[in-house]
């Protein structure tokens, strides 16, 4: 049941973030730092929420302190990640056109 | 009237306990003394054997003796330094993924036979690496934190955090 759970959350994250990225782009060109920053929240939330959902299924316990902060640091390392590599990818392609 | 046994004290001044003190243990009307029951037996010595190799034959009572092998969890340097590669080659690859779906997404309603199962398979694709990193990173969390057990890799939620 945990893994239902972890799978819906995932797809939706995955969902919001093309779709977000989608909208974006019909309004027009993206800076390197719009991409980056629209692709870092939305794997913010889809790391955050398909950590965290498995915990809310039937049957399952409460996530421990150590888990909380785990789920956490890795949402945040993800986003920040995230963010740098799309900015680096995206200003070197803005470069070579 | 000398025979009532109540009234009756030994002539020779023998008594059953020392009439001053304060727990008498063979007074009429008190307690009997505590049933004292036998100790268990000792339970079986579990010797956790560190060498895989020796066989645990030369003890001198294999009768009662479990001999256990160890299971030792992976090097957390080695687990730290995989952990730091295998995540940002993620989270690289899950941009990529998204990145053709955002491509493909605006093609589906021209060709949605082939389309539509392509970006499937790439939704797919998206969440199981992230379940995989995030299986191998609680892993590692565990091993980090308590070095002591042995941890399973669960690559399933909630990855151990159950327990």
């Amino acid at each position: 049941m945990s893994t239902i759970y972890f799978i819906i959350a995932a797809i939706s994250g995955f969902g919001l973030t093309v779709g977000t990225l989608l909208r974006f782009r019909k309004r027009g060109d993206l800076r390197p730092h719009q991409h980056a920053l629209i692709l870092s929240v939305g794997f913010f939330i889809t790391w955050l929420a398909s950590f965290f959902a498995p915990f809310f299924a039937p049957e399952s316990r409460a996530p421990n302190n150590g888990a909380i902060i785990f789920g956490i640091a890795l949402a945040i390392s993800t986003g920040l990640m995230t963010y740098a590599i799309v900015y680096i990818v995206m200003t070197i392609m803005e470069r070579k056109k | 009237m000398r025979n009532n046994p109540i009234r009756y004290i030994d002539p020779t001044g023998h008594v059953c306990s020392d009439p001053e003190d304060p727990t008498p243990s063979c007074e009429n009307g008190a307690p009997p003394p505590p049933v004292t029951t036998p100790p268990p037996p000792p339970a079986p010595v579990v010797i956790i054997n560190p060498d895989s190799l020796d066989d645990g034959q030369e003890q001198d009572d294999p009768g009662d003796v479990v001999t256990l092998p160890v299971e030792f969890n992976p090097p957390v340097v080695g687990l730290v330094v995989v952990a730091l590669l295998l995540h940002p080659a993620i989270v690289l690859t899950e941009i990529g993924l998204i990145a053709g779906e955002v491509v493909l997404a605006p093609m589906i309603p021209a060709n949605p036979l082939v389309l539509v199962p392509i970006e499937i398979a790439l939704i797919a694709t998206s969440v199981a690496l992230l379940d995989l990193d995030v299986a191998y990173l609680s892993y590692t969390y565990q091993v980090i934190t308590n070095p002591q057990e042995h941890h399973e890799f669960e690559i399933l939620p909630p990855w151990g955090f159950d327990q």
